[in-house]
């Protein structure tokens, strides 16, 4: 009871004390992710012309940041909640809607772009993820539905509820597998250190895929840098840069914003995908290539 | 301005003896109210004195007066990488090789497991998973694979890397879904709280499914109350009560465990679950009710 009252008393002394100036806390905090990367997107762009790869790109970041610092839990970035991803269905969120698109393409992907779009214009499209396949990284920044960021001083969850896709990004100091043991994945491999309460991420070991519906292909040799940190309490940005040399002329710099959803009385729960469950929402990839719904299979139980 | 540097120091100092004290002190609250019974005979003894398991999570709440919420700076360690131990299909380990198992059945439920179990014999069966379904709560208890735990002080994620399966229980003091707006869940609606490092859930909501392959089924009224302990470095214990009056007599109690897998080089990782990404490893229900592999579709790729 006595050691009770003194610690309390200590503890009061020094809040007490602290209240009258102590500096803020989360602006420091945040100082060194907002110097890690510049602020205009012309200067973003440039970063990302700078360096020939991806690794390169964030070995640079890692040497701005002075190696990054383990995040501590009496100072974590406070990320909970339920977000969704905010701007036009396309990879990069600014593109115009009449631009095919901001990323400088190699001619052989331009030409496939050209080529699909003018098919999407005539109503002739096939989603790989009909078949309930997860979107793959990078299109999980691009994908709809509701997110939540776990962070955890080792580890930091990237989840997105469609088909429950999570991303793991390792902050415990490891490294990528070895190249004996990499092989390509939906997610890839993602590691990652802080600068402050900025998480920035290196993802390798990508299988090819597209950006978006109406977006690039890219190929297996895909790497990524992401600078991802809140900006305001209902904002999280993440500046990413994406390297393929199969594909893209130039590094393709985007930024994704995810907004807060509101959930003051906790009612928003995220619930299990299951992308099978209704087979009347099969959809099969048809001969000339277009999207059809398997035969309908209603029952009198569907009338319910 | 040098005033104000050597108040600053002062604070620090100050800031970190109180948290420090206060920090043994939180160490010292953190010691669980709730007191388990050792012996199973108790722990099943305590199940059957709650008529449902809303009242036996009340009871454990009573007794933690509310709970409290988790220190952040001082998060109970349960990362790593997990596997559940034990015999696979049994959702009692204590089942051991006995073609039935512990639970108190209904004589309706009682039929149906005798049923399947005659046909398994005969090898006629067919697993829901089969169709890359996800297995659901309770269900979620006894599946192979890794999983993960990430505790974090308002909402604990329960990991299962098989399909990607995720169990989100919610300790912000957060109530249930409100009955109008209730449907049946695979994983169900679980909320919580904790007592010192044990976290008590209680979970309803759910849909009708099976313990596993060779256990008894379970209706849509089932409901369960847990309480997850780390009691070592590598063991997770979960103590897991379900009530489901359609087809248990009595709440079936039963002990779960996870051990941590050793990773010390840290190239075990968990990646994302595709179930359908092999056509070839499609099953179908024939229309005995067995499993049969699709039509194969090799092509030299795949050599």
């Amino acid at each position: 009871m006595r050691a009770e009252f003194l610690a309390t008393l200590t503890a009061a002394l020094a809040l007490a004390a602290c209240a009258p100036d102590a500096p803020p806390q989360a602006p420091a905090a945040s100082a060194a992710s907002s110097e890690l990367v510049p602020a205009d997107r012309a200067a973003k762009v440039a970063l990302g012309l700078e360096h020939s790869t991806a690794a390169d790109l964030y070995a640079a970041l890692k040497a701005r940041a002075n190696g990054g610092a383990p995040l501590s839990l009496d100072d974590m970035p406070d990320w909970t909640g339920l977000w969704q991803r905010v701007g036009r269905p396309f990879f990069d969120p600014e593109q115009p809607a009449d631009v095919l698109t901001t990323a400088k393409l190699k001619p052989e992907p331009l030409a496939e772009l050209s080529r699909r779009r003018e098919l999407s214009a005539q109503g002739i499209e096939y989603d790989p993820i009909s078949d309930c396949g997860p979107p793959g990284f990078p299109r999980w920044l691009a994908i709809p539905f509701l997110r939540e960021f776990i962070v955890t001083p080792g580890q930091t969850y990237l989840f997105s509820e469609t088909v429950n896709n999570m991303r793991r990004v390792y902050t415990d100091g490891r490294d990528h597998p070895s190249a004996a043991d990499a092989y390509a994945l939906d997610y890839g491999d993602s590691i990652g250190f802080w600068s402050g309460h900025a998480l920035v991420i290196h993802t390798s070991q990508v299988k090819a895929g597209i950006f978006h519906r109406n977006d690039p292909q890219y190929s297996d040799s895909l790497e990524a840098v992401e600078v991802w940190r809140k900006t305001d309490p209902t904002t999280v940005q993440a500046d990413v840069w994406v390297f393929d040399p199969v594909t893209l002329e130039e590094p393709w710099y985007v930024q994704q914003t995810y907004k807060q959803v509101p959930n003051p009385d906790g009612l928003v729960r995220i619930g299990y995908w299951y992308c099978g469950e209704n087979p009347n929402n099969a959809v099969e990839k048809t001969d000339e290539g277009t999207s059809q719904f398997s035969d309908f299979t209603f029952t009198d139980r569907d009338n319910r | 301005m040098f005033a104000n540097v050597r108040c600053r120091k002062l604070c620090a100092l100050l800031s970190r003896v109180g948290v420090a004290a206060l920090g043994l002190l939180t160490a010292a609250a953190s010691f669980a109210a709730i007191e388990l019974p050792t012996e199973k005979a108790a722990l099943i003894a305590l199940g059957e004195q709650h008529r449902t398991a809303w009242d036996l999570y009340k009871d454990f709440s009573t007794q933690a007066k509310g709970g409290q919420r988790l220190n952040p700076a001082r998060l109970p360690d349960w990362t790593g990488v997990y596997s559940r131990s034990g015999i696979l299909f049994n959702w009692d380990q204590d089942q051991g090789r006995n073609r039935m198992p512990t639970a108190k059945l209904t004589p309706e439920y009682e039929r149906r497991l005798v049923t399947k179990l005659d046909n398994i014999a005969k090898g006629i069966e067919f697993d829901n998973l089969s169709n890359c379904a996800p297995p659901g709560h309770p269900r979620w208890m006894t599946e192979p694979f890794l999983r993960d735990f990430v505790v974090t002080p308002d909402q604990t994620y329960l990991i299962n890397e098989m399909v990607n399966d995720i169990r989100r229980i919610y300790t912000d003091g957060r109530e249930h879904t409100p009955e109008a707006d209730r449907y049946p869940l695979w994983n169900g609606d679980s909320i919580g709280f904790w007592d010192g490092g044990k976290l008590v859930i209680h979970t309803n909501s759910l849909r009708s499914g099976q313990y596993q392959r060779t256990q008894p089924e379970y209706s849509e009224q089932v409901e369960t109350v847990e309480i997850w302990e780390k009691i070592d470095d590598k063991t997770l214990l979960a103590h897991v009560w379900v009530y489901d009056p359609p087809s248990l007599a009595q709440p079936w109690y039963s002990k779960h465990t996870y051990l941590k897998l050793s990773n010390e080089d840290k190239s075990l990782r968990i990646r994302y679950w595709d179930c359908g990404e092999n056509q070839n490893n499609t099953v179908i229900q024939t229309e005995n009710g067995s499993s049969q592999f699709r039509d194969f579709t090799f092509t030299d790729k795949d050599n």
